[in-house]
């Protein structure tokens, strides 16, 4: 059994499609498992699907069929809002002081980041006596690397992709020129983006 | 199971037991277990790790740690009508056609604004 914890990221690219959103449709269809987010979730989601609509790169249509579709999958429990209350504080700030920038290695953890993975890292010790799996999807590089050093939550950045060619697995940089890592593979996406997207990446966990 | 049934326990709920009723129970002394109040007065002591692993299914799990306080879900509204599949899928198609070949910019967004909610708190 899996809970996936999702943070806005995630939320927002399983309706606004982009690379990494073939990724989050199988993780929405996973067999014996839950989503779940802090309420924060929405909320970022929604400013920012706003922030698309106010520079008319959405219509207020579409905008509106986002906020539909979320409601709705909200309304039907397949993703579930958690609250933990003051326990939040606490965990947060350790998360904030534990995963300071390292320049050239690890990105700050923000503010709202904490949240999501304090989110992980609370449903993880309290569902740890049932072996149940906790991993935070995310695309949030600074939130993806201080989750991955947390006992007990794994994490899993959306973006990941595998080289349609030698079946190399990468996390590409979104409209960057993306090269297969691979030494002896000549695959390369010019750019990253979705319409030029060749992923042959199975989620799998 | 004499003592367990001198316990007056008129609700489900979390208790300490003492060592002797612990022994009669079979969970370890001084724990805190979840005591089910069953038909006709009988009465459960199960510890929470039992409860835990008794859950069959990951949303049974989520009862039990709400149950106990650990953690508050958001009821969906029932009263609300959910989409038929059908619908949903023609709503995503309608949404993403026109945006096929675009890249927009969320992440991007989204990052700024949590970057700009940490900036405007200033010392």
């Amino acid at each position: 059994m899996i809970q996936f914890v999702y943070d806005a990221n995630s939320v927002a690219r399983t309706y606004v499609y982009d690379i990494g959103t073939a990724n989050l449709t199988q993780i929405y269809n996973y067999p014996d498992s839950l989503i779940m987010m802090p309420e924060i979730a929405p909320i970022e989601t929604t400013s920012a699907w706003l922030s698309l609509c106010d520079e008319g790169v959405i219509s207020s249509d579409q905008y509106q069929l986002a906020q539909i579709l979320l409601e709705d999958d909200i309304n039907r429990g397949k993703f579930k809002l958690v609250d933990f209350e003051l326990q939040y504080i606490s965990v947060a700030r350790r998360l904030l002081e534990r995963h300071r920038p390292i320049p050239g290695v690890r990105r700050k953890l923000k503010g709202a980041d904490s949240v999501y993975l304090a989110t992980a890292v609370l449903l993880a010790e309290s569902l740890k006596p049932s072996g149940v799996r906790v991993i935070l999807v995310t695309s949030d590089m600074a939130l993806y690397q201080s989750a991955l050093p947390e006992p007990n939550v794994e994490a899993f950045h959306f973006w990941t992709c595998q080289c349609p060619k030698c079946g190399r697995i990468d996390i590409p940089t979104k409209m960057k020129e993306h090269q297969c890592p691979n030494p002896k593979c000549t695959f390369a996406c010019i750019p990253c983006c979705l319409a030029n997207c060749k992923s042959a990446y199975v989620v799998g966990f | 199971m004499a003592a367990v049934r001198k316990i007056k326990a008129e609700r489900n709920g979390d208790i300490i037991i003492p060592t002797e009723l612990a022994r009669l129970a079979g969970v370890m002394p001084n724990t805190e277990v979840h005591v089910v109040v069953k038909d006709e007065g009988k009465i459960e002591l199960i510890s929470e790790d039992a409860e835990l692993k008794r859950a069959s299914t990951l949303q049974e799990m989520l009862d039990v740690l709400e149950r106990r306080g650990e953690i508050k879900l958001h009821k969906p509204q029932k009263s609300k009508r959910v989409l038929t599949e059908q619908q949903r899928q023609m709503m995503h198609r309608e949404l993403n056609e026109s945006l096929r070949n675009k890249s927009l910019p969320l992440e991007e967004i989204i990052e700024k604004e949590r970057q700009e909610r940490d900036d405007s708190v200033c010392l």
